[in-house]
């Protein structure tokens, strides 16, 4: 290993892990407000993926203009998948039940990607996707701080929603107690459609920036899925803040054991981290369960 | 229903098999062809028509490789009917997509031998669904005969009925280290960096490789394997790129790891002189992903090409084109393998005149030598290819040219582009 | 639909079960407008389901309620809370992981379209003087900023009121304002509720602190079984036996019925 190495690693982390952060975001308001878990979550960043794969294709549009067409997209697909499905569901088995129809969501796009694009790898292209910033005598991939910055744009404008505008408060009184704000007047089958669209907005950032960074086709959402749960249970479900730093850590923590020692143990190392905390803090890193439980 | 899956056959076939399967299970299938891909023709054989069952991966991973395979089975399927048939039945292809699950393989293999009843069976893509496969199959007497099942892994495991037409995998390396090894002193390379999944193809090409090097006096700056789960390679490559050896190999099942790799070579600005992938180099998924120009050099170790100078492989490629159209560098080395079994299943069946499982597993173990496409095939009494030839093949002309550079010794090798030319971005 | 009955809130033969038992039973009641009301009886009388039923948590098998001579039977939640009942809970619920401010904001949030509602802030600057006096009012302001839980029990109630009040509703139902609340705060919470009376304000009270409810209620209703049995002034069912009779056979007897 030699000097800056290991910096490079951390810092790659990090940039990495920004990304994850923004799809788990999405993924932890979603458990938050509607109390349920998503499993779709992977399958619409593939999809996001594929729409700017799509509008690169077919129509020439950049990765980052086409985010001006598939992040509305995206949001009116949450949307419609909210009307649709998880209004349906009841208050009885709905965890499970969530998990089997976002799970039935998943199948349905997966095979409507198949039949489109078949099971190639596919990957976006772009003069940035493969060109690099010299910082400190180490090369910097240009997408990679180009992804994190935009992912870092994306969480602040979800902050500035949650924490500064009417809706934000809506929706983080129905994540902390959704039966006493339905009480006071808030919509909370409205709210709940919203945040279901953000939550579902947000993979058309993470699905371009990851597919500009990693092949993709359309079984590639089941690893994600499986990450970005053990990123929101890391950092306690429902919890924007614990999204944000479970990702920096598995990310991070991998990429530092791969440098530092080997890339054969980092993943197992990261899911000893998992184990740990919440032996330690069952309901992660910033979870509040006794809040949950009123 | 069917207008659906106009767009295309091959698409078609992924989707509706699994249901169709599932419906035929149900009903203890009395094997109805509508749901397998028919190659039927126009020849009337005067027996009755038989399937041949295979799994492959239509989905998931090995799904590229998968429906390579699933085309060299279907242009074998159709030349074996041109002739005649097998002993005079005329055949067709019954394939289960295993999603490139070593589980789902076990299960479609189950299902093809219980309740569809097939008198033959072919192997699956990839050695990782080789052995739970063959295991299977094993169970119910079943000669296995694949063309992509060569890594070690697969012959350890005391099956007496595997029989792998390609080249044993951990050979397949060989050809690019004794190159190295045969290159004069001033001009060969001195460090070398070594990455590999975890897996049971990939991991074994190192060793062998790496031994013959370091005789040669090329060290070994970094080695390492990584798990597929692995999520950012970046940290990976960019310390390869820290090493700055001269040689690079990247030992994966999945091009989308290769891909990773490279990709953040170029942005490292890190040029290795000889840069080998073992897998995916040869997809267009890996060039479109990287760039055409930036594949210019990279080398991959590979059984077969289209070029390949042999009388079954000629045919084979015209075969190829009228089905499928298109040049010879879309034929990939896994349609020829699949096509090669086919060849070795169809002088086994028609040596024996029976389609006796334990005759064909006789013939198969009596050292006779079968003509294929990919060469001579000779198995030892592991299943193992002795007379398995590694070939390397190298990007060149910008990335635009796929060609055979290895074993140099081979007429049909042209000069290899060394030292590998600088990324183009 | 039109207005057939003069009271501002009547319930009239409401019947809701729960599997076997009837949790009202053919339960009527009339609130009178700007009248604090109490309601008593012994626990599983139906108070809370009757609350419940009134503020359409939970729809009733037979009866109607109506709210100003207008139906409202069937209603949800937010269209009731929108005409104008506010509720408070007898297991107190605030937002504890938003500030004491925040949860003032939460009530102000119905009647918007969507996209305004991302636009806006929260908060405007007419809802923040509002809330910043009702907060004064309750003696919360200088916890503005605080996490809701962080609060103690007390505080907590009286924080769940305060919120409650930012929607100026004219209606309001409190489950059990006193339990738990030590006597200081308890005399507290009556002053500020015959101030709000004072205002307009109509209240329906359910509490088992009988001197509460008797010093502070123009008039009370008795629950027994599902349905209310009697109605009168605080004076009269005091001394009414039969109001002893339905607390009677209670195991926590004692406890329940705080007789001054």
């Amino acid at each position: 290993m030699s000097a800056g190495t290991l910096e490079m690693a951390i810092l790659d982390g990090i940039l990495t892990g920004g990304v994850y952060a923004l799809m788990a975001a999405g993924l932890t308001l979603i458990f938050g407000v509607l109390d349920m878990i998503n499993i779709a979550q992977g399958i619409f960043v593939i999809l996001g993926a594929y729409a700017s794969y799509s509008l690169e294709h077919s129509f020439g549009i950049g990765l980052f203009e086409g985010l001006i067409i598939t992040i509305p997209a995206m949001f009116l697909l949450g949307a419609f998948i909210e009307w649709a499905f998880i209004r349906r569901l009841g208050e009885y088995n709905r965890v499970s039940m969530s998990i089997l129809v976002t799970y039935a969501v998943t199948i349905v796009i997966e095979g409507v990607l198949l039949l489109h694009f078949g099971s190639n790898y596919r990957s976006l292209t772009a003069s940035y996707v493969t060109q690099s910033f010299h910082v400190f005598g180490n090369y910097l991939p240009k997408i990679y701080l180009y992804g994190f910055l935009l992912a870092l744009a994306s969480v602040l404008v979800l902050y500035f929603i949650l924490y500064k505008t009417r809706l934000g408060v809506s929706v983080r009184a129905a994540m902390d107690n959704r039966f006493a704000a339905q009480l006071v007047g808030v919509e909370v089958k409205r709210v709940s459609t919203l945040t279901f669209a953000i939550g579902v907005a947000v993979t058309a950032v993470g699905g371009m920036v990851f597919g500009a960074v990693q092949p993709f086709t359309p079984n590639s959402s089941y690893d994600l899925i499986s990450r970005l749960l053990t990123i929101v249970v890391l950092g306690g479900l429902g919890s924007v803040g614990g999204a944000l730093v479970g990702a920096l850590v598995m990310v991070v923590v991998e990429d530092i054991i791969s440098v530092a020692w080997t890339p054969t143990w980092a993943t197992l190392i990261y899911f000893a981290v998992l184990v740990i905390v919440l032996l330690l803090k069952p309901q992660g890193l910033f979870g509040q369960r006794e809040v949950r439980a009123q | 229903m069917k207008s659906l899956f106009k767009r295309s056959k091959q698409r078609r076939i992924g989707f509706v098999i699994v249901p169709a399967a599932a419906l035929l299970l149900a009903a203890c299938g009395s094997g109805s062809s509508n749901a397998s891909s028919s190659s039927a023709t126009s020849t009337t054989a005067s027996a009755k028509p038989i399937q041949i069952g295979a799994s492959l991966s239509l989905t998931g991973d090995f799904a590229a490789n998968g429906k390579s395979f699933q085309r060299g089975y279907a242009i074998w399927a159709e030349q074996v009917n041109k002739n005649g048939g097998l002993l005079g039945h005329k055949v067709s292809m019954k394939i289960l997509d295993d999603a490139s699950s070593p589980t789902q393989v076990a299960t479609n293999y189950q299902d093809l031998i219980t309740s569809d009843h097939v008198p033959l069976i072919v192997g699956p893509f990839s050695s990782l669904l080789t052995v739970p496969a063959a295991t299977v199959a094993a169970r119910y007497g079943y000669a296995m005969v694949e063309g992509a099942g060569g890594a070690p892994g697969v012959f350890t495991h005391g099956l007496k009925n595997v029989f792998d037409v390609s080249y044993p995998v951990k050979d397949g390396l060989l050809p690019v280290a004794n190159w190295i090894k045969s290159m004069p002193a001033g001009k060969r390379p001195t460090t070398a960096a070594y990455v590999t999944s975890n897996n049971i193809f990939a991991q074994p090409q190192i060793a062998p490789a790496q031994a013959i090097m370091q005789a040669a006096g090329v060290k070994t700056v970094y080695n390492q394997v990584f798990q597929s789960e692995t999520t950012d390679f970046t940290p990976l490559a960019d310390a390869i790129a820290a090493t700055h050896a001269q040689v690079a190999i990247i030992s994966t099942t999945s091009v989308s790891k290769v891909i990773a790799f490279v990709k953040d070579f170029i942005t490292q600005h890190y040029n290795p002189e000889i840069l080998v992938g073992t897998n995916g180099v040869n997809q267009t998924a890996f060039t479109s992903a990287i760039g055409t120009c930036n594949a210019n050099g990279i080398i991959q170790p590979n059984g077969w090409y289209a070029g390949y100078d042999n009388t079954l492989s000629h045919q084979f490629v015209k075969a190829y084109l009228a089905k499928y159209g298109g040049t010879t560098s879309q034929i990939t080395a896994s349609s020829a393998e699949a096509y090669g079994v086919g060849e070795v299943l169809a002088d086994a069946v028609n040596a024996t005149k029976s389609f006796n499982q334990a005759k064909i597993l006789k013939y198969l173990h009596s050292g006779v030598t079968f003509q294929t496409l990919q060469g001579p095939v000779k198995f030892n009494s592991k299943g193992e290819n002795v007379d398995g030839v590694v070939l390397g093949f190298q990007w060149q002309s910008k990335g635009t040219k796929y060609v055979q550079i290895l074993p140099a010794s081979d007429k049909q090798s042209v000069a290899p582009l060394f030292p590998k030319p600088a990324f183009c971005s | 639909m039109t207005a057939e009955t003069d009271a501002f809130l009547e319930v009239k033969n409401a019947t809701r079960s729960y599997g076997g038992v009837k949790a009202l039973d053919n339960c009527s009641i009339k609130i009178s407008e700007g009248k604090i009301t109490g309601l008593i009886g012994p626990n599983g009388s139906g108070k809370t389901t009757l609350f419940n039923a009134i503020t359409g948590y939970e729809s009733i098998e037979g009866g109607d309620v109506y709210f100003r001579g207008q139906s409202i039977t069937g209603k949800t939640p937010e269209q009731i809370f929108a005409l104008g009942i506010g509720r408070t809970f007898q297991l107190t619920k605030i937002f504890a992981r938003m500030t004491v401010m925040e949860n003032m904001f939460i009530a102000t949030q119905r009647k918007e379209g969507w996209l305004r509602s991302v636009i806006r802030p929260a908060g405007s600057s007419e809802e923040l003087d509002r809330a910043v006096e009702i907060l004064k009012f309750v003696g919360l302001l200088k916890l503005a900023e605080s996490p809701a839980g962080s609060l103690s029990y007390g505080q907590r109630k009286l924080l769940e009121l305060a919120y409650i009040l930012i929607a100026d509703p004219t209606l309001l139902l409190l489950d059990e304002p006193a339990g738990g609340v030590n006597l200081s705060l308890i005399k507290e919470l009556g002053d500020h509720i015959r101030y709000l009376n004072s205002l307009g304000k109509t209240f329906l009270i359910v509490e088992h602190n009988m001197d509460f409810v008797l010093t502070l209620c123009h008039e009370v209703n008795v629950m027994s079984s599902g349905s209310v049995f009697m109605t009168g002034k605080p004076e009269q069912v005091r001394s009414d036996p039969r109001v002893l009779d339905a607390y009677l056979g209670i195991d926590d007897f004692e406890e329940e019925i705080v007789v001054p």
